[in-house]
């Protein structure tokens, strides 16, 4: 869903530059307290997987195709300040060196594919935590399904900025329904795309996802009675 | 122990990366995204239609002369 140059107007176009400037700027001082040491080596291979992943346009229905936006994946994997820096870094790169998304579109295209995606998608996945037990399996659902809802949020967001600042003649209201409904059905394969990165980076690393954090159980050292003395013989 | 599985983890994870990139990148459906595909089914007139208005890119062939461009 990158947008091209053209399709918004230069106002609308700067003031969402605006926008994604700050969304970037708080993310990299949020990022910087929160991140861990150890997490910031997967931030690199988060970035690196996403740019991979977006290549891969799946089928969605007739003559339409979708691909991973990926800021709520990052942001499960890395939490949502490191998360949306991992995205805003693939559109930048897209943007300016592969001809993906206008170069002036690039605020437009961060807000809606990078901060949409990662702060909404983060907050519908701590809903969906909140509701469901903690366990692994609630929070590769959870990411799933924050993921679909995310690209439609994404969708709602294009559909706001073509309302305030749009270039074509169709009205907003087909415009919404448009983008709402096909990326619904894209929404589907992020969600499951979304499920099986979790999944498997749960099964392997479950201490380096963000996202689970509250499920690890600090190591107890477990001692019996008369080891120590046995030790000391 | 753990920083090194750390370490086998990350090229895992850059060996899948790069693998889909390369192996199944050819099998990517080459239909318009959902973006491009409402823009060009909404076009209400030849030039004051919706996809009619995207122009082209500045770095169209990338910063640099003959870069291929991703489609």
């Amino acid at each position: 869903m990158h947008i091209p140059d053209g399709f918004i107007n230069a106002p609308t176009s700067l003031a969402a530059g605006a926008v994604a400037a700050g969304g970037v700027g708080v993310s990299l001082r949020r990022a910087a307290e929160t991140l861990q040491e150890k997490q910031a080596p997967l931030a690199g291979l988060v970035a690196a997987y996403i740019f991979a992943v977006q290549m891969l346009n799946f089928p969605v229905a007739a003559g339409t195709s979708g691909h991973l936006l990926g800021g709520a994946l990052a942001a499960v994997l890395v939490g949502p300040w490191a998360g949306a820096l991992c995205v805003s870094v693939v559109l930048l790169v897209q943007g300016l060196l592969f001809a993906d998304g206008g170069l002036s579109a690039l605020g437009l295209n961060i807000v809606n594919m990078a901060l949409v995606t990662a702060w909404g998608g983060y907050a519908v996945f701590l809903l969906l935590r909140r509701a469901l037990p903690a366990t692994k399996t609630s929070v590769t659902v959870s990411a799933g399904v924050a993921a679909g809802i995310s690209v439609v949020l994404a969708s709602l967001a294009f559909v706001v900025e073509y309302a305030i600042g749009g270039n074509g003649g169709a009205s907003v209201g087909t415009v919404f329904a448009a983008m709402v409904g096909v990326h619904t059905l894209i929404g589907i394969g992020e969600g499951i795309i979304t499920a099986l990165t979790v999944g498997v980076v749960l099964g392997v690393r479950p201490d380096l996802v963000y996202g689970a954090a509250d499920l690890q159980t600090p190591l107890v050292l477990a001692t019996n009675p008369g080891d120590t003395a046995r030790e000391a013989s | 122990m753990r920083s090194s599985n750390l370490r086998i983890f990350l090229l895992g994870g850059l060996l899948v990366a790069i693998g889909l990139a390369l192996l199944v990148s050819g099998f990517a459906s080459s239909s318009p995204d959902g973006l491009n595909k409402v823009a060009e089914d909404h076009k209400v007139a030849e030039d004051h239609g919706f996809a009619a208005n995207a122009r082209q890119h500045l770095f169209e062939n990338g910063p640099w002369p003959a870069t291929p461009s991703r489609v």
